[in-house]
């Protein structure tokens, strides 16, 4: 309906306007009492408000050029004041945050927790105080800015009064005394209608440019929420839009003052454009000629076009400083991302780049997240996802949920995993890592240095220890893959003593008789069979058979403990039919029975000493040899031809093969005193 | 009683008063390879005897083929010098000696030639060639060289090659 009235009221106008050109307009002459003519009446009218919008131009070209000389930043009572009272109330909620960031991170909420949001936390914990100084930087900096382009321009308004000389608006004669006919009133409408259009541009320009500051002030003020709201990731909008007003509200002068200043510079070059234009002098130039024949001002082409330039610039510039501002704000994030993204491509020492270091920070991190802290006591407080699995399988162990020895099928997974991420890894640092981090991580190192036959006797038994020892099926596991052979003589002793698994305990005292890690004396070695045979083995011939692996260190004491088990009922020696029970017959049996490779590796003691009078075993290998030689008696060679060679008896081939094992020159200069 | 036939036992008796001496020989004997061991223990004595019919040596010439062949085992002796040694230990002629020699290196040696070449070229490295083969054959005693010739026929040392240089290597 308001649409509809404008249009009648705009036809009704233009219409009266349109009919005015036919009114007569020659001056009628008249006394002074007579009325004024309709055409002094129009005059009078757009000279007024030709007047009054030159006047308003100048007050507005006087208030922009102040509006654009204001600064937004510094020192504002108002400002700061407010703004402490935000900074305050932001510095309370961090309260708030940190309680609800425990529950998060207690209650696992996704972005809400603690590894979420404690590093923006931190940064915005500190940076909410700087809030404003750094708003007051920006201002400051863009402040630079803006004053490269009023320095070049100096007072907008006298310089759109120099290059737009709104004088040649104007009739060249008196209206009072100018006669209105031919183009005069024409003259007139038009330098209503250009002046308009200035002033027009100059209000918008003026409006923008004094809006700004107690925008910028506002936006100041609540910084401190603007900042807090980067802390929690739903609020995060609320930042992005602040820092993109913020930066819109302060680039929209300086890319104003571009504009203008692109304009103004158009206009001081507006005879030079138009001449190039059409290429002819300044003094014939038809863009200088009045339009209209009848016009009585400078109502030229030339005019008439810079003055629209110069409403377009003023509007134009206006809205495309909007335009160009709001496009920084909103690519404010990308250009923080792309910001981001450079820096972190920077080359740094040591770590590549910032991009490199943040990949590897989210490695280290996925770690610790893995297995906790490396410290073993701190790797208490917090494990890792391998801690509370470990917690979770004791659990099911307490309760007798799920399977058995869960725990410790964790815990071997967890060293399996270990070892597998550490394989490649040399011996020298493998040893370094031995003893550091967690127990579970040590003992992959150090199941990988047994694997390389790298650690020691002790560290063999420690690491045992770790495992758990015997209670444990890790531990159990891992001391029956050890080859005891490479432990110290203690070092099995305290193993035996230690360990309560009748496997691992009977293969450690295996190696302990077959190495003579049997005590001090003869008769020590002979406790020592006798008991462990006892203590280890149910069966007999499993007695006969671990007391026998010690026959290279001491062989009588072999027999002896035999014997003392054989006559306690505890083990059983026959010879053929006949149980056997004595130290001689049962010596006498095990020799009959030993093959020459194992004669000659028996003890030297037993073979005795050369020139000194024979022992009890030397006296049975010869006789054994004897009664082979008789047994297979010896062919004498024949002369021929051809001649046949003579055969060695048994005994003879016996001798051989038992010298040809021996590996000890005092034993092999006894063992051919032995004659067949 | 001692078996002069066989290399081990022909001075063992002798060698166990001295511990020194014993030591030497023992360490010898217990370093030596198996199939030595067992060749100088239970093939050795056979074979000697067999040739000491064949030859008709005495005692005394059986023990020092013995020890002749216990010596070569055990590296003591260079293989190549076996004719010259078998002649002058056993006092037999050179024709002789190299029929022997052959004879043993041929029969009683050749299960385990390729050990005895392996050890001849460890002790003996200056002497055998890197012709394994030549390394165990017996040499003759080489004639004394031709006189030098006061005027030796003009050589072109730079365009003929001197085979000379390759057929002794």
């Amino acid at each position: 309906m308001q649409l509809k009235q404008r249009q009648k009221i705009i036809g009704v106008v233009t219409i009266v306007a349109f009919l005015s050109f036919f009114l007569p307009t020659h001056f009628v002459y008249a006394f002074w009492w007579d009325l004024p003519s309709i055409n002094d009446l129009v005059a009078l009218f757009f000279q007024t408000v030709f007047n009054l919008i030159g006047g308003v131009i100048a007050v507005v070209s006087t208030a922009l050029n102040y509006a654009v000389s204001v600064r937004a930043g510094g020192d504002i009572p108002v400002v700061a004041t407010t703004w402490k009272i935000l900074r305050d109330f932001s510095n309370m909620i961090f309260i708030v945050l940190l309680i609800y960031m425990a529950f998060a991170t207690i209650f696992d909420q996704g972005k809400y927790t603690f590894k979420d949001m404690i590093v923006r936390f931190l940064i915005v914990a500190v940076l909410i105080n700087f809030s404003l100084v750094i708003g007051i930087f920006v201002i400051d900096a863009v402040q630079v800015l803006t004053n490269i382009f009023l320095g070049s321009i100096g007072n907008i308004g006298d310089r759109l009064g120099q290059y737009l000389s709104p004088g040649e608006l104007l009739p060249s004669s008196a209206i009072g005394t100018a006669s209105l006919a031919g183009g005069g009133l024409v003259s007139l409408i038009f330098a209503v209608i250009l002046s308009s259009i200035l002033l027009f541009s100059m209000l918008v320009a003026l409006a923008f440019a004094f809006i700004r500051v107690p925008i910028i002030w506002m936006l100041l003020v609540v910084s401190p929420l603007a900042w807090m709201s980067h802390v929690l990731p739903n609020s995060e909008q609320w930042w992005k839009k602040w820092w993109s007003l913020f930066f819109g509200w302060n680039l929209f002068l300086p890319v104003y003052l571009f504009f203008i200043y692109l304009g103004l510079l158009f206009l001081s070059k507006r005879n030079e454009i138009i001449n190039s234009v059409i290429q002819v002098g300044t003094t014939t130039n038809p863009a200088n000629t009045p339009l209209v024949n009848t016009l009585t001002n400078g109502l030229t082409f030339n005019l008439l076009f810079f003055y629209i330039f110069a409403a377009v610039v003023m509007v134009g510039g206006t809205w495309a400083a909007t335009k160009v501002t709001s496009m920084v704000g909103t690519g404010f994030d990308k250009g923080l991302g792309w910001a981001k993204g450079l820096v972190k491509k920077v080359p740094l020492p040591y770590v590549g780049n910032l991009q490199g270091a943040e990949a590897g920070v989210k490695a280290r991190y996925g770690q610790f997240q893995q297995e906790g802290f490396k410290n073993p006591w701190l790797n208490k407080v917090y494990g890792g996802k391998e801690a509370q699995s470990r917690a979770d399988a004791r659990a099911r162990d307490f309760f007798r949920v799920g399977e058995r020895n869960a725990i410790e099928k964790q815990e071997a997974a967890e060293i399996a995993t270990n070892k597998a991420k550490i394989r490649n890894m040399n011996t020298n640092d493998l040893r370094t890592r031995m003893s550091t981090g967690p127990r579970v991580q040590q003992l992959a190192v150090r199941e990988l240095l047994k694997e390389r036959n790298q650690l020691t006797g002790a560290e063999i038994i420690e690491t045992y220890r770790m495992h758990g020892g015997d209670h444990t099926e890790n531990g159990r596991k891992f001391i029956g893959s050890v080859d005891y052979g490479k432990l110290s003589g203690t070092e099995r002793t305290n193993l035996l003593r230690e360990s309560t698994d009748p496997t691992v305990r009977q293969k450690i005292a295996a190696v302990m008789a077959e190495k003579g890690n049997m005590g001090t004396t003869p008769a020590d070695h002979v406790d020592w069979l006798a008991n462990n045979a006892r203590e280890l083995y149910a069966q007999g011939s499993e007695r006969i058979e671990f007391i026998q692996k010690a026959e290279k260190e001491d062989f009588m004491a072999t027999i002896e403990a035999k014997s003392r088990l054989a006559a306690a009922g505890e083990i059983e020696i026959r010879d053929g039919a006949a149980i056997i029970t004595t130290v001689p017959d049962i010596l006498r049996a095990r020799v009959q029975k030993m093959k020459a490779d194992a004669l000659a590796e028996v003890d030297r003691d037993a073979w005795g000493t050369f020139g000194a009078p024979p022992t009890d075993f030397f006296t049975e290998v010869q006789d054994k040899i004897r009664a082979l030689q008789v047994a297979q008696p010896p062919v004498a060679g024949a002369a021929g031809p051809p001649p046949i060679p003579p055969k060695p008896g048994g005994g003879e081939v016996f001798k051989a093969n038992i010298l040809k094992e021996v590996t000890d020159n005092r034993k092999l200069r006894i063992i051919n005193t032995i004659t067949p | 009683m001692i078996n002069i036939y066989s290399p081990y036992e022909i001075d063992v008796e002798k060698f166990s008063s001295d511990p020194r001496v014993w030591e030497i020989f023992a360490n010898k004997f217990m370093n030596s390879l198996d199939n030595i061991k067992n060749l100088m223990l239970l093939t050795a004595p056979g074979y000697s005897w067999i040739l000491a019919q064949t030859y008709d040596f005495s005692d005394l010439q059986s023990a020092d083929l013995s020890r002749i062949i216990r010596d070569i085992l055990f590296g003591d002796l260079f293989i190549g010098d076996m004719v010259v040694t078998i002649s002058q230990k056993l006092n037999i002629d050179l024709q002789t000696a190299q029929q022997m020699s052959s004879k043993i290196i041929n029969e009683l040696f050749a299960p385990v030639i390729e050990d005895i070449k392996k050890m001849q070229r460890e002790k003996f490295p200056d002497r055998v060639g890197q012709g394994g083969a030549s390394a165990t054959r017996p040499t003759m005693p080489q004639p004394p060289p031709p006189p030098q010739m006061k005027n030796a026929p003009p050589i072109n040392q730079g365009n003929v090659i001197d085979l000379r240089v390759n057929s002794n290597s």
